[in-house]
């Protein structure tokens, strides 16, 4: 039972989510909407990672006590690594949201508009 | 034979002391002005007291910090450099007293910075003249262009920053390239010393070497006035007096072409210079300037800037003299150094004193200032009468050597333009004597020498003029220790 | 306190008392001076710290006990125990200055202010000492986070805009640079960086290789503000509070590149650098930046703003020195990331001085300042001075090795730039210079300098500016024994 990765499918995948979350964040007006991107760009990341962790026919990496003898051969589990990278990651992620989000509450009660090029003009006639 | 001491840090660091003591004393004007005289006086002896040494041929070493592993920064004071320290160290305390009298006269503001950037000023110049090797000179160098342009922008009108501006812009841009030059020499040859005869043979090759020479030449020769870097002297003449006087008559043109001799002597080397044309390249820079400027300054109406195209004319006499490598030569140079300093430090103060009682600029409206002001404009004679080279005053001695020294490099074409340009020198100066003595002219001129301490700094530096030109106790000594350092570069 | 622990408690002072202040909420003022006490403490430690590695030694140590390379492991060697040093004292400095600033800027928020400020150095701190990819990952990311928080302090509404543009693109860097590691790991299994250098050769020429270390590079690159992906920087550094500023400014981009040093030079190692001609890359755009940031510097009006494009001008003179791949430039780099940080921390400080006490922000103000307050001014000229190059001030020095770094490398054109950096660097200084001192004079104004603190520590790094321009030589000497990387 030689392990196999799974084939490029996901990479692919995380590779057009990194992409269009790249474009959103720098192409769209609406703030709302770069944090979308953003997101999305984060999302792709983490898709990666995870890819990287998985194999064909593997078992989850939980030890199941089989004895003292038993030898255990790592090919045979999934990855736990990239997982654990990615629970961080995520959660760096969840805290870049909250700070970009109470950044756009303040702009918000002050100019009433998320859209970048409204306040831009707003901020240069106000200076 | 080199001996260690601790006198040239001395000497250079005393002003910088005094300069501390003077923003300290900002209320009080006496005390202030107390620590620029103690300051001078004490500089002046010290360097007064490492001649003996120096006449014994000994040259007083000290050394700094070692920069990177192998190059060492030092003080290296030999005939060259005390002669030098001399030169402005004895003006500055003369300086100083007219600087007082001048200050006190006209109510200037912001006197504190004047006297403090004046102390740091002669801080570097000493520096400069004590470097033993290039990176100590740059530094020094490089503090004499700041500590000298809150001097130029003094007065702070619109025309006194525009000034700065353009003496900042060249002077900074001219020690950039001579950065670059010094770095590229410590790369090629692996030191930086001072060197006598030369530390570069072999190192570049011929169109290197040019550019390296190039690049030293703008270097100092901005503050040398060279053509074409020349430009900021006239414009900086919108300084008080004292700083025409000191600064741009002694301290920071003599800081150029002193700069320059230790290129020609020091790092590139009579044999290379000869050997390659590029003496002769600059010589033929230097002419064209002294007969430039000197054109320059019979068109001009403005005293100070008369005077100023006198001293770029002037200064390229010593590069000339420097530029023809021969021992007569660079010795006519030296001496020169320290004659013109003397006249055209009397030419200014005298400049001066007109502006502090009359107001009066420009040489058309001077018409028979001479009767009001008769001790003034005596000195003023006299430094004319030097600076055209007329006997029994110092400037006859400095250029009678050069034309000496024209004379040994074979180069006729320069000893022409040496005796023209004494011609000329005539030509734009004594119409002001002329013009002083004379009948009076349409403005009405009300003034005094009466109760003017302003008259006796141009008188003293006028008897110097005298002293070096008759006397035989100064003339000698003042050869002797020229000698020494131009035997240095070229042998005995 | 074995030497084993010296790197983990260096980072454990800020970052335990940042956790611990919200909690000390009965007296407003125990913020400040917790986080005082805590950043000294820091100080301290790493100073011993450097001592412990001076002569070459290293100290590593391992999280939880997990050896390398399955835990995570921090590192202290010269170069990090000297960037470690340089980032607290620093702190040190700038948070004893800038009390009075923030007492009445930040106001009533003072303890998360002081608990986000001192997340923000142990965030630094993390990055400098760690030697593990994704653990970097994390640091820079609280770091950043913490920053973006940072730049929003003070009371005007375009501080959130400008966190938010920084936010958005810090994000996309670390992005970037969390694809690149990812790409690395796929390609060797191991995100230790010590493992990584050992395993590193044997994948090198693949695509997954490169495209590794393009993304890390062009996710530092943004987090730097190197150019051309400074666009956060001025605005970040115009709009944040004043002692805000004052904290990022000198230490942030500074630890980054040190990352840049440590990741490219130790981990892949010069011939990987020669390979892609990551040097040429970095001496263009190094250069660009110099011209550019320059020019940008000479226009503006605004203090702060004009100092950040200053800023992202000499990253660039840092990167000219680094992309020279030679001894004496890489070390005038070195030397002039501590004098970036040093300077900028005290023209920072003087910006913030005269708006506490005068609200002037803006250069042509400045005028007003000559009577008012002489003393910040006298340690503005001398740092000016610095910054400009001159001799003997520490900034002379390193722009010195880097140029003569150029010349022995025969890269001519570099030595004209770092020389002609110089220039420009006193073309935008003199006109401040030129604007305080030579217009306008001063209407007889009674002298009311800067606050106590705020004063003596700008009067301490102009003096130290003097003080290590003097040690120079000495800490070059010790810099080619024990900072050199391997291969140069």
């Amino acid at each position: 039972m030689t392990p196999k990765f799974i084939g490029l499918f996901n990479y692919t995948a995380a590779l057009i989510l990194v992409l269009f979350g790249i474009y959103a964040l720098i192409t769209q007006k609406n703030l709302i909407r770069k944090i979308i991107g953003m997101v999305i760009l984060q999302t792709g990341t983490i898709l990666f990672y995870i890819s990287l962790a998985a194999k064909h026919g593997a078992a989850i990496p939980i030890l199941i006590d089989q004895g003292h003898h038993a030898v255990i051969d790592p090919q045979h589990y999934a990855n736990p690594l990239p997982h654990a990278l990615m629970l961080t990651a995520i959660v760096v992620g969840v805290s870049t949201l909250g700070v970009a989000l109470s950044l756009i509450a303040s702009i918000f009660k002050h100019y009433g508009t998320l859209e970048e090029d409204e306040i831009l003009i707003k901020m240069e006639s106000s200076k | 034979m080199e001996v260690a001491s601790i006198r040239p840090l001395l000497a250079v660091l005393v002003s910088a002391a005094a300069s501390l003591g003077i923003l300290a004393s900002n209320r009080n004007r006496t005390i202030r002005e107390t620590w620029t005289f103690a300051a001078a006086s004490i500089k002046f002896i010290i360097v007064l007291s490492m001649l003996p040494a120096i006449f014994r041929g000994n040259i007083l070493t000290f050394k700094i910090l070692e920069i990177t592993p192998g190059i060492i920064c030092s003080f290296r004071v030999d005939a060259l450099g005390i002669f030098f320290a001399l030169v402005a160290s004895v003006l500055w305390i003369i300086t100083s007293w007219y600087s007082v009298g001048y200050m006190r006269a006209l109510k200037e503001k912001e006197q504190t910075r004047y006297f403090f950037s004046f102390a740091l000023s002669l801080t570097a110049t000493m520096g400069i003249a004590f470097a033993g090797d290039l990176i100590t000179f740059f530094a020094f160098y490089e503090m004499l262009a700041l500590a000298t342009y809150p001097l130029v922008a003094h007065k702070e009108s619109r025309e006194a920053v525009l000034a700065g501006r353009k003496y900042l812009v060249y002077s900074l841009t001219a020690g950039a390239l001579l950065l670059f030059a010094i770095t590229w020499t410590l790369d090629r040859t692996g030191t930086v010393a001072f060197t006598p005869g030369g530390l570069l043979a072999g190192s570049f090759s011929s169109k290197e070497l040019l550019i390296v020479f190039a690049l030293f030449i703008y270097g100092c020769g901005v503050k040398a006035a060279l053509f074409p870097v020349h430009a900021w002297l006239p414009s900086a003449m919108v300084a008080p007096t004292p700083v025409s006087a000191l600064l741009h008559a002694v301290a920071v043109v003599k800081a150029g072409v002193f700069g320059i001799l230790r290129i020609v002597g020091f790092v590139f080397g009579p044999e290379l210079l000869d050997s390659s044309g590029l003496g002769r390249l600059l010589a033929g820079v230097a002419a064209f300037t002294i007969l430039y400027a000197s054109c320059m300054a019979l068109a001009q109406d403005n005293l100070k800037r008369r005077l100023a195209y006198s001293t770029i004319s002037q200064l390229s006499y010593i590069i000339l003299g420097a530029a023809l490598v021969t021992p007569a030569a660079y010795l006519g140079s030296i001496m020169h150094l320290a004659n013109h300093a003397m006249m055209k430090i009397t030419l200014f103060f005298c400049a001066g004193v007109i502006y502090a009682k009359t107001h009066l600029e420009n040489i058309s409206d001077m018409g028979g200032i001479g009767r009001k002001l008769p001790w003034t404009l005596t000195a003023f004679t006299i430094g004319t009468l030097g600076l055209s080279g007329f006997p029994p005053f110092s400037g006859f001695i400095s250029k009678w050597l050069l034309c000496e020294g024209a004379v040994e490099a074979e180069g006729w074409v320069f000893l022409a333009v040496y005796l023209t340009s004494s011609l000329l020198n005539a030509a734009y100066l004594l119409p002001v004597v002329f013009k002083a003595f004379g009948p009076p002219g349409t403005k009405q001129i009300t003034a005094s020498e009466k109760g003017i301490a302003l008259v006796w700094p141009p008188l003293a530096t006028a008897t110097l003029v005298i002293l070096f030109g008759i006397v035989p106790f100064f003339i000698l000594t003042q050869i002797d220790l020229a000698r020494i350092a131009s035997s240095s570069v070229f042998g005995p | 306190m074995t030497p084993e622990n010296a790197p983990v408690l260096i980072f454990l002072c800020p970052f335990v008392v940042a956790l611990l202040l919200p909690v000390l909420r009965f007296d407003k003022r125990l913020a400040y001076y917790g986080a005082v006490v805590a950043l000294a403490a820091s100080a301290g430690l790493s100073y011993w710290g450097l001592t412990l590695v001076q002569n070459g030694t290293a100290i590593s140590h391992f999280m939880g006990g997990w050896l390398a390379p399955y835990g995570i492991e921090w590192y202290l060697d010269s170069l990090s125990a000297l960037m470690a040093f340089l980032v607290t004292s620093i702190a040190l400095i700038v948070v004893f200055a800038t009390g009075e600033t923030v007492e009445r800027e930040i106001g009533t928020v003072r303890i998360p202010y002081y608990t986000i400020a001192l997340l923000h150095l142990s965030g630094l701190l993390g990055m400098i000492l760690t030697r593990d990819f994704f653990n970097f990952f994390v640091f820079l990311e609280v770091a950043s986070l913490t920053a973006y928080a940072l730049v929003a302090t003070g009371d005007n509404v375009r501080g959130n805009m400008a966190s938010l543009r920084y936010l958005f693109i810090g994000t996309l860097g670390a992005s970037f640079y969390l694809l690149g590691v990812g790409y690395l790991y796929a390609g060797t299994g191991t995100l230790n960086m010590t493992d990584m250098a050992a395993r590193l050769p044997g994948f090198i020429g693949s695509r997954t290789a490169f495209l590794g270390i393009l993304f890390i590079f062009l996710g530092l690159a943004v987090k730097m503000g190197l150019f051309p992906f400074h666009g956060w920087l001025p605005d970040s550094y115009a709009h944040a509070s004043d002692s805000a500023s004052a904290l990022l400014a000198p230490l942030t981009t500074k630890v980054i590149i040190y990352s840049f040093i440590r990741i490219f030079f130790s981990v892949f190692q010069v011939s990987v650098i020669e390979q892609f001609s990551l040097d040429t890359v970095l001496l263009v755009v190094g250069a660009i930046a110099v011209i550019a940031g320059s020019f940008l510097a000479f226009v503006q009006t605004n203090f702060k703003r004009m100092l950040a494009y200053s800023t992202i001008s000499h990253i660039g003179l840092i990167m000219l020195g680094i992309g020279l791949l030679e001894k004496t430039a890489f070390l005038g780099a070195v030397l002039h990331i501590l004098n970036q940080a040093v300077m900028k921390a005290g023209l920072f400080l003087i910006a913030a001085a005269a708006a506490h006490r005068h609200g002037i922000r803006d250069i042509l103000d400045f005028t007003r300042l000559r009577a008012r307050m002489p003393w910040t001014l006298a340690a503005f000229i001398l740092i000016a001075l610095s910054m400009i190059g001159a001799p003997p001030l520490f900034g002379f020095f390193s722009k010195w090795y880097i140029l003569l770094g150029a010349i022995k490398t025969g890269q001519h054109w570099v030595a004209v730039l770092v020389v002609g950096s110089s220039l420009l660097t006193a073309l935008y200084f003199f006109r401040v210079l030129e604007r305080i001192f030579f217009t306008s004079p001063p209407v007889s104004e009674t002298v009311a300098e800067a606050p106590w603190r705020l004063l003596a520590c700008t009067g301490l790094i102009s003096i130290a500016l003097f003080v290590f321009g003097l040690l120079a030589p000495k800490i070059f000497t010790w810099g080619l024994i024990t900072l050199i990387p391997k291969g140069l």
